[in-house]
């Protein structure tokens, strides 16, 4: 069985974007819920019960070919920093990282498939694909569902489909979501506008980052809300759509962004540039705002294109669970600024390298 | 909790004021069927048979409750469901029907499920509609008195049942 070090050591197939349709459209999620018939939901079943249905499902799992030689271990066996590392992975869920026995993770070695056993629901499917790829990821996720289907009996209604332990997910049990980068329609203050026609649509839209409004690094997650009365196609299609011409329009203000405000532009991406290959202490909200907009800068052509691949990744690593999973211990908020600047000059070097040396140490 | 007329688990609850008096029962599904429960016209017919004292005269009101208040398989109560929005387990769905479908259209697009079905019940959910669809059409010759076409439906749904056997 693959450790969680060995898991960590390579980077998830959809974050090594180096297709250029990511420029906009990060990562594309579907995950299905699904319930076994026979037995309560992980929220109201007891300890021997989870336990149970556990160990029927991972025995399946185990099994299933994409599955083979890749991660799977109880939730109890993990420590809390490991768990954190998950979820700012996006293969468990908050949710989920506050369960201990009787929840299990398991997680393929592409890290393209994620299978949560007893978060909300028994099973979770979880499908990640980069950029705008819904369908793909779906087709990901239902063939393991189809797999499964023959081995276990699901709990399904002739009328309401799937049966979830909370109604928002009943019918097809799916949630599909995009992450979008989205500093254009940030900086040319279209976003509220284009947020409530994505609400109007019937679809979920909220900040990656940061609470409430407010979202960190210009990042935003859509995905559909309904699950019921409508077929798993249609409600990709409709998404897919959607976040297409959401795509559309951030490209058109980024180029009019480019055309109307140049110097603004020039100073957003090259004080961002400045900031990050300097910083000796950095926040995490301040490094997302400027990997933002260095992001842009790559994608505009101001900065090399190799950068829209390095700050993707470094969204991911520079969060709190991952900077301490890489130093290898525990750090204080202070020490993980310091951390923080370090990881992202190193990253940031190959395609960024600072005119000069400032820690005195090289000459 | 035990039928009012049998033995049988109650599942069909009623309150019913009367001579402004609150009063409650309960039946099994099959007493309630035949006693005329269901259905609004048998309310009055229910008043005889459960409460004598009330004439058929008397203008009662009788509020149908629907729902168990709590899961026989898994013990979660309505209560719970009210306060925090989940189930208990799947058969909660059977259990608490009418609040759960009360509460459908302001989470989704529609009341029914539309999208994929998993293999083998798919074929046995298109069996169950094709026998009550011929359920149906037997009862209506039957109604009819129209026996012809009724013993032709028979004829069909034991076509189907043999079917179903050999799949
Ligand atoms: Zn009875
Ligand atoms: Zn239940």
């Amino acid at each position: 069985m693959m450790r969680f070090t060995t898991l960590l050591k390579h980077p998830a197939d959809w974050m090594t974007g180096d297709d250029g349709g990511a420029s906009v459209v990060l990562t594309s999620r579907v995950r299905l819920a699904r319930n076994l018939a026979n037995a309560p939901f992980p929220g109201w079943a007891r300890k021997a019960q989870r336990r149970e249905v556990m160990q029927e499902l991972r025995d399946h799992l185990n099994e299933l070919p994409p599955m083979k030689d890749g991660f799977s271990h109880e939730l109890s066996d993990l420590t809390s920093l490991q768990k954190q590392v998950l979820v700012e992975r996006h293969l468990i869920s908050r949710e989920q990282a506050a369960r201990n026995e009787g929840s299990a993770s398991v997680v393929n070695r592409k890290q393209s498939l994620s299978l949560m056993v007893n978060e909300e629901d028994h099973l979770r499917i979880q499908a990640i694909r980069p950029s705008l790829q819904l369908k793909e990821a779906y087709e990901l996720a239902q063939k393991v569902d189809q797999t499964l289907e023959d081995k276990v009996t699901y709990a399904f209604h002739g009328k309401w489909g799937y049966l979830t332990a909370c109604p928002t997910n009943l019918g097809t049990g799916m949630r599909a979501s995009s992450m979008l980068h989205l500093p254009g329609l940030v900086l040319s203050d279209q976003i509220g506008q284009v947020l409530k026609g994505i609400g109007k649509m019937g679809l979920a839209v909220r900040g990656l980052y940061g609470e409430g409004t407010e979202s960190l690094g210009n990042l935003y997650q859509i995905s559909n809300q309904s699950t019921l009365g409508e077929s798993e196609e249609a409600i990709l299609e409709r998404l897919t759509k959607v976040i297409g011409d959401v795509a559309r329009y951030e490209t058109q203000a980024r180029a009019k962004l480019l055309k109307e405000d140049e110097v603004m532009v020039q100073d957003r991406i090259g004080r961002a540039a400045g900031t990050l290959t300097y910083a000796r202490i950095i926040s995490s909200k301040e490094a997302l705002n400027h990997l933002s907009m260095l992001r842009l800068g790559a994608d505009l052509g101001i900065m090399p294109g190799s950068l829209i691949g390095i700050c993707d990744r470094l969204f991911m690593e520079t969060q709190p669970a991952h900077l301490q999973w890489d130093a290898g211990k525990k750090l204080s908020p202070d020490t993980r600024d310091i951390m923080r600047a370090e990881m992202i000059r190193d990253q940031l070097h190959s395609a960024l390298p600072p005119a000069i040396d400032i820690s005195g140490k090289e000459n | 909790m035990k039928c009012d007329s049998c033995d049988e688990k109650a599942t069909v609850f009623y309150t019913q004021i009367a001579d402004g008096k609150l009063k409650k029962f309960v039946l099994c599904e099959s007493c309630a069927n035949e006693k005329g429960i269901t259905s609004p016209d048998g309310l009055l017919m229910a008043e005889e048979i459960l409460n004598p004292s009330v004439t058929a005269g008397v203008e009662a009101e009788i509020f149908p409750v629907d729902s168990a208040s709590e899961c026989a398989s898994c013990g979660f109560t309505l209560n719970d469901y009210q306060k925090v929005g989940r189930l208990g387990c799947p058969d909660c769905y059977s259990t608490f029907t009418r609040e759960i479908e009360q509460r459908l259209p302001s989470l989704h697009k529609g009341a029914e499920h539309t999208g994929y079905v998993p293999e083998g019940l798919a074929e046995r959910l298109a069996f169950s509609d094709e026998m009550s669809a011929l359920q149906e059409r037997l009862q209506a010759a039957v109604d009819e008195e129209n026996y012809e076409e009724a013993a032709k439906v028979r004829d069909e749904i034991d076509q189907l049942k043999s079917q179903e056997i050999e799949a």
